[in-house]
């Protein structure tokens, strides 16, 4: 680890001199870092192709994140509606408040892992985590701007200048650098570190009741929620209801087939980010897992796999419960990497 | 993951040894030279192009009868490449142009560096390849300050048209965004144009030949509805597809008799 970060050290410094022999200096070039895929997860669906990871494209990406200057009126930032307390979910709320104090349409996920992600929004109608930003930035009921203004409000920072500079090397900061620090800063957010986790790299053991839980879960919540990301990314109507209020995926696609379908949300940290469900209509786990168990409603395009009530038992709930909150990341939701950074 | 950052660490040493390399000086074939090309873009509405169409300035639709005034006409061509009579390509990198009405820079392009030869086509796209609209975040005339750009739905828009039209009298709005790169909503469309007879596209050392075409989107609504039936657009899917594409390939991008018609090379 030591030996290979002074070898980067080294190569850096060479790049920095190599030049001076013509007489031309080589601007400061920023420290290249690397994305660490858990050694039980899966390669990663964003590669960072076109987008160099570095120490400071990250850290400016957390800036950005954290900075209310992206709101029209510059009073709500990412992390208004995006809490790491929450796992970055927002606060406990079903809905989220934009500038316009008007509440949007969807419960705000929590953001982790979403470098595993193949397309964003509980509809998937965003196909790239680069451009996932413009959804929220240009939305009247979230952070109300355009893009034009956003790029002429960073244009006018001399803190956002000084770093984009070093970035870039150019006095101009552009909407494209501006998308890719903000996805360095999301997609390197990564949890990887629950009881679940522990148990499976065999460093603790489960309680019975999680042993049990785990159980049902393989058995009956795995094909949807897939290990060890917790979900398989595809659309589906888990049968919330039988008259469809939010089209869902059929909004993207204007497939019939695609009426009520969601993306199966990751149930990694889901102790923290209720209430639950698109429309934030469950408050606790419990409820959830009594949905899960009996309340599932019929409609033509209800999942096959749900179209037979679970119709667990009270200690079968139980234990089901018990083993999600084995997915809790208590490292994640304090560590200081994704901080509101001090200026 | 050990030996991804000691390969970066490598990388990283070799780079900084190799940065100060002097340029390649081995001399390249005898050079015949190069020259450019410019297109220029005259846009005009009617049957027989006889009506100019500019931001602003009312046109009426030769065969719906609608009276037309467009506050935004903006489409992209891309991809352009230009063919030697021996069957190459000279490609250009980037190809990216957003043409837009409002803006007499735009409706000139000029293509720079071509060898020395005879062209015999031109081949272009209209709209955005689907890799781009997958890509992420883009810049210059793809940036997204452009305004042609969907969010909650990933892609670009590759043609707008907006403005008023006249329903009894009265001004009502119409705003036609179209796009589509995939699948059974594709509307994103290579084209060609041919240079022969009297219009030989002739590159010679350090000249410009100048390409002179009107561009008619009357085709837009040639098996799209009148817009009083139908006067916004804002996805991709079915409709879209009749304005770009139209039936048996009468739509704006699909149509090579129409749509972009060769007036001169000079
Ligand atoms: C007003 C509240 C609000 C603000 C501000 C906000 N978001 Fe969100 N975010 C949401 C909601 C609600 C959704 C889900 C919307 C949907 O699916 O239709 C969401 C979804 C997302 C997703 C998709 C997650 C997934 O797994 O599909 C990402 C990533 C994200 N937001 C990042 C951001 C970033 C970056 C910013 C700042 C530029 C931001 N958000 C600002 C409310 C907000
Ligand atoms: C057929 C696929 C499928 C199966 C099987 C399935 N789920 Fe889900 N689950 C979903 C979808 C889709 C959603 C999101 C629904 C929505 O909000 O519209 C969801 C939502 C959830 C949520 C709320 C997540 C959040 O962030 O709001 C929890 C908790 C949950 N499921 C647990 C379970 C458990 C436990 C099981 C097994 C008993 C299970 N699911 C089985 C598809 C499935």
């Amino acid at each position: 680890m030591l030996l290979e970060k002074k070898i980067v050290l080294v190569g850096v410094i060479l790049l920095t001199f190599s030049c001076k022999k013509e007489g031309k200096i080589t601007p400061f070039s920023p420290s290249s870092i690397t994305f660490t895929q858990p050694s039980n997860f899966p390669a990663p669906h964003y590669t960072f192709e076109n987008n160099q990871l570095t120490q400071e494209g990250f850290e400016l990406g957390r800036y950005l994140f954290y900075d209310p200057i992206l709101s029209l009126d510059s009073t709500i930032s990412c992390a208004s509606c995006h809490a790491q307390s929450h796992s970055f979910a927002d606060h406990n709320i079903p809905l989220s408040k934009g500038v316009d104090k008007k509440f949007g349409r969807r419960n705000a996920p929590a953001l982790f892992n979403l470098a595993w992600s193949t397309s964003f929004m509980w509809d998937g109608g965003v196909n790239n985590i680069e451009v996932q930003p413009l959804v929220p930035l240009t939305s009247p009921h979230e952070l109300g701007e355009s893009m034009t203004n956003i790029v002429l409000k960073l244009n006018r920072s001399n803190f956002y200048l000084t770093k984009f500079k070093v970035l870039y090397g150019s006095g101009q900061i552009t909407d494209q650098h501006f998308l890719k620090v903000l996805a360095q800063f999301t997609s390197m957010l990564v949890s990887s570190n629950s009881r679940y986790d522990q148990y499976i790299s065999g460093k603790i053991n489960f309680t019975s009741e999680e042993l049990a839980g785990y159980a049902l879960f393989k058995n009956n919540c795995a094909s949807c929620h897939r290990e060890p990301l917790f979900t398989d990314y595809s659309f589906r109507n888990s049968g919330l209801e039988s008259v469809i209020q939010d089209s869902g995926r059929y909004r993207i696609t204007q497939n019939t087939n695609d009426l009520g379908k969601f993306k199966v949300p990751s149930l990694r940290n889901i102790e923290f980010t209720y209430p639950y469900m698109h429309d934030g209509r469950f408050t606790n786990l419990e409820q959830v897992i009594a949905f899960k168990s009996n309340g599932i409603k019929n409609y033509p395009t209800l999942d096959p796999l749900l179209k037979t009530p679970f119709a667990f038992t009270k200690e079968e709930q139980k234990a089901l419960v018990t083993f999600l909150r084995s997915l809790s990341d208590y490292e994640y939701t304090s560590n200081p990497k994704y901080a509101e950074p001090v200026r | 993951m050990k030996t991804i950052k000691l390969t970066i660490a490598a990388a990283t040493i070799i780079l900084g040894l190799s940065a100060c390399k002097k340029k390649d000086t081995t001399p390249t074939a005898v050079d015949a030279g190069t020259g450019s090309v410019s297109v220029s873009l005259d846009h005009r509405f009617g049957m027989m192009n006889e009506q100019v169409m500019a931001i602003d300035s009312t046109v009426i639709h030769p065969m719906k009868g609608d009276t037309m005034t467009f506050s935004k006409f903006k489409y992209f061509i891309t991809n352009v490449k230009f063919k030697k009579a021996d069957g190459t390509y000279w490609t250009e990198n980037e190809s990216y142009h957003l043409i837009d009405l409002s803006k007499p820079e735009s409706l000139k392009l000029t293509f720079a560096n071509l060898p020395v030869a005879n062209y015999t086509e031109m081949a272009y796209t209209l709209g955005v390849d689907s890799t781009r609209n997958v890509s992420g975040a883009q810049t210059g005339d793809l940036a997204t300050t452009n305004d042609m750009y969907w969010s909650w739905n990933s892609g670009y828009i590759m043609l707008k048209a907006e403005g008023t039209y006249k329903n009894n009298k009265q001004d009502k709005i119409f705003a036609f965004h179209l796009g589509g790169f995939s699948g059974a909503n594709n509307i994103v469309t290579k084209r060609t144009m041919t240079f022969d007879g009297s219009n030989v596209l002739n590159v010679t050392k350090g000249n410009t030949a100048a390409i002179s075409i009107q561009v008619n989107p009357r085709l837009l609504w040639h098996s799209a509805p009148s817009v009083k039936t139908l006067n916004m657009i804002h996805m991709p899917g079915a409709e879209a597809k009749l304005m770009a594409l139209g039936d048996g390939g009468m739509g704006f991008f699909a149509n090579q008799l129409y749509s972009f018609k060769l007036i001169s090379v000079k």
